[in-house]
């Protein structure tokens, strides 16, 4: 069993610590720019409170990047990989809670026949309706999630890191919020009260579904099951065919996988382990980028039967 | 990035000109029908700040607009559900920060504060929700008026 971070992916993983650092730091200065425009304004507050859970994956990440690098010890004997799966779980939580949110908000003011006000502020002596400064600060929150999110998505295929992925996927909820919110606006700018609602509540509708795909393969994970896909609960290729290449490899043993964090774990039961046993690798039929991903192959045999 | 900022906030404003309107159409219909219909709250004592600054509220609404005013008094309860059912376009009166109303109607800023202890009270103009050129053009007459005269 390894009990260290694969060399292959080191620099992937570092890469993807800073890109969860920027992450924070760009994402509280939409926080802030956001809150300054914010007014009295609901859509607003909802957009900022979006802003605000979406920091999560973020910090989840990190704090389980340290932990995954910590060595084993006598109270975790198998090491800190599967604070990775702990922290997915919080990550697709936290998506599934912006969805929810952003439903229960917006399906309410549709419901109340909210009509939204915004007033003009006074800005060294001008008035200028908030409503642009608005659209303004809403063009800023779309902008820095776009780049962010694009930046990470190939670091995370690469890692098969999920919490990563659901972080990517955090980040487009973030910009097709700011993106419903400039529309909602300009919708209200037009006199049409149930834009900003309306615009709402479809975005809603995808991020739900983006939350409750990743709770179930994030579930799947913690409850053994054979490794997933990112972004489906479908199972992974590369668990498919390691699977099908073990049991030819091993026809009377049945072979099983499971994944704690990125890595993948086979047992095989009713077979003896091969002597001498060859490297971990080339049990791996897939690229030899991704070898690091098969972490372990333990057998059972009971000799009595 | 701040140049970026003006520049498409400059752009939003010239390309916007005329928003944003309302959603029932209060200004247009204070255009068309030339009355503007106001209630006034009896809960405030006379205040010569309060009473001045109101008419002084209303005649530049009067100009601004080219309607005339009607006015009609009585008590909050009864003012501000018929200012949600759209029987008024606004109502002045003294009401609190924490006014019990404010989820139902929108504020403009106080044109005055009545000095009633335990704390200064804003007499001020409550709007229907949402109507956001007409609560602009009320808003920023109350906001001159009190940025011009003196206190």
């Amino acid at each position: 069993m390894r009990l260290s971070i694969p060399s292959e992916i080191a620099a992937d993983l570092q890469h993807a610590e800073r890109l969860e650092r920027w992450t924070l730091f760009w994402m509280a200065t939409v926080v802030l720019v956001m809150g300054a425009a914010m007014g009295s304004s609901q859509a607003m507050r909802t957009a900022l409170i979006e802003d605000v859970l979406s920091l999560l994956p973020a910090i989840v990440f990190l704090v389980a990047a340290r932990f995954e690098r910590k060595d084993p010890n006598r109270k975790f004997p198998f090491g800190y990989f599967r604070a990775n799966s702990l922290a997915f779980l919080i990550a697709a939580t936290a998506l599934v809670s912006v969805g929810a949110f952003l439903f229960f908000h917006s399906a309410m003011s549709l419901l109340r026949t909210e009509h939204p006000t915004i007033p003009p502020v006074h800005v060294f002596g001008y008035n200028v309706w908030l409503g642009w400064l608005m659209i303004a600060a809403l063009l800023y929150s779309i902008i820095v999630p776009v780049i962010l999110g694009r930046l990470k998505e190939p670091v995370a295929k690469r890692l098969y890191d999920k919490v990563l992925h659901t972080d990517a996927l955090m980040q487009k909820a973030d910009w097709s919020t700011g993106l419903a919110g400039v529309a909602g606006i300009m919708g209200i700018a037009f006199g049409l009260w149930w834009a900003d609602a309306l615009a709402a509540l479809f975005i809603s509708f995808e991020i739900l579904r983006d939350g409750f795909r990743q709770i179930g393969v994030a579930t799947a994970e913690l409850v053994d099951g054979t490794p997933r896909q990112l972004d489906s609960d479908e199972i992974a290729e590369d668990a498919q065919a390691l699977e099908q290449f073990l049991r030819e490899y091993f026809p009377e043993a049945e072979v099983r996988l499971r994944e704690t964090g990125r890595y993948i774990i086979a047992h095989l039961e009713g077979v003896r382990p091969p002597d001498p046993m060859p490297s971990l690798r080339s049990f791996w039929p897939g690229s030899d980028d991704s070898a690091w991903r098969l972490e372990a192959i333990s057998f059972e045999y009971d000799e009595s039967s | 990035m701040e140049r970026l900022f003006i520049f498409i906030s400059l752009l939003v404003l010239t390309a916007c000109n005329g928003l944003p309107r309302d959603p029932d159409g209060t200004l247009s219909r204070i255009y068309d029908s030339g009355e503007i219909r106001v209630g006034l709250i009896d809960n405030t004592a006379h205040d010569d700040e309060a009473w001045g600054n109101a008419a002084a509220l209303i005649s530049r609404l009067e100009r601004h607009t080219s309607a005339t005013a009607q006015f009609e008094r009585g008590s909050a309860a009864v003012l501000i559900p018929r200012l949600e059912a759209g029987e008024f376009d606004l109502v002045l009166g003294r009401f609190d920060v924490r006014s019990p109303w404010s989820t139902r109607v929108s504020f403009a800023s106080p044109i005055a504060y009545l000095r009633l202890p335990p704390e200064a009270q804003p007499y001020r103009a409550a709007l229907p929700m949402g109507e956001n050129a007409w609560i602009e053009m009320v808003e920023n007459e109350s906001y001159l008026l009190r940025a011009e005269s003196p206190t």
